[in-house]
């Protein structure tokens, strides 16, 4: 498997690189030269902040689908906690893209399908800057789930 | 007119064809009309328009034109044809001729939406979200809506799923 890795019956997403090198990557160049260029504007704190918000979450994020248990747990962002998500409460999967100008695609994101209460609800798995590494996570659970 | 008479569904043989597109005759008549009257505006009141009234009308018919010959040669007229017989599922398109999508044990189909509108698509399994074929009319959410949507799923929809079993 490509996107996860298994243990037992557990499979955890493997970190996801290629979403935040880039990302971390981009904003840590705006930090440097906000310090090194614009020194007496807020600006390089603003840069650090971002910078060090996004390393957080990279490292405090995952997503683990856990077959003993038959739930997937996943923490989305700093702030939140583990949402628990059970496999039998799953309807489905929403793979959302966001498109620039009709066309460019920027930003795609992963999504469960549940409902709680009568609600329809989303849980975010993974996203990415284009289709195709999400296209294979949403194959590789399918093969997870489907086992 | 019925949905399968306006999609010129044709079941038989073993075979299923219908053209999702066709229902966008009617903004093709919208875009012959909004010409028509810009033209109009250009002629009638071409003093009073100034520079930039004259320029817009000329961009808006240059717009409705271009837009109005892509659908029309590129859209109006694609087929999709499920195969029985060869268990293949074609997408046809009269001028550029006949071509092999996918067979049938690759098919998937998928609800598909796009700002408040969705669809039904049709996509190679495990690569559905890379690239997909709209299979059905933009479906709104309003009662004539629904209406259409049971149609579409008795008359289409369904015949396709049975097919591909």
């Amino acid at each position: 498997m490509k996107n996860f890795t298994k243990e037992g019956n557990v499979y955890t997403l493997n970190k996801q690189y290629g979403l935040f090198v880039p990302l971390i990557g981009f904003f840590l160049l705006l930090t440097i030269l906000g310090f090194v260029k614009i020194p007496e504007s807020t600006f390089k704190w603003w840069m650090l902040g971002i910078t060090t918000l996004l390393t957080l979450s990279f490292y405090v994020g995952f997503l683990t689908i856990d077959m003993d248990q038959q739930e997937f747990r996943t923490r989305v962002s700093l702030f939140s906690g583990v949402k628990v998500l059970p496999l039998s409460d799953l309807e489905g999967f929403t793979i959302h893209k966001l498109k620039q100008m009709g066309f460019i695609t920027t930003n795609v994101t992963l999504l469960a399908n549940y409902s709680k209460n009568g609600k329809n609800k989303e849980l975010k798995l993974a996203q990415h800057f284009y289709t195709k590494p999400i296209q294979s996570i949403l194959n590789e659970i399918h093969e997870i789930i489907e086992r | 007119m019925d949905l399968k008479d306006k999609l010129r569904l044709e079941i038989g043989n073993n075979c299923i064809a219908f053209s999702p597109y066709r229902g966008i005759m009617s903004s093709l008549y919208g875009f012959v009309a909004g010409i028509a009257v810009t033209a109009i505006i250009l002629g009638l009141f071409n003093a009073r328009l100034g520079e930039g009234g004259r320029i817009l009308c000329c961009v808006i018919i240059v717009y409705l034109f271009i837009h109005g010959l892509y659908d029309l040669i590129f859209k109006l007229n694609v087929r999709y044809i499920f195969d029985g017989n060869d268990q293949v599922i074609y997408r046809e398109n009269l001028p550029f001729g006949r071509r092999k999508l996918m067979r049938f044990e690759e098919a998937v189909i998928i609800t598909s939406s796009e700002s408040c509108d969705w669809h039904y698509s049709l996509g190679i399994k495990e690569k559905q979200f890379l690239k997909s074929y709209k299979i059905s009319p933009d479906f709104g959410s309003g009662k004539a809506s629904e209406k259409t949507v049971f149609a579409y799923e008795k008359e289409i929809l369904n015949p396709i799923m049975e097919l591909l079993r």
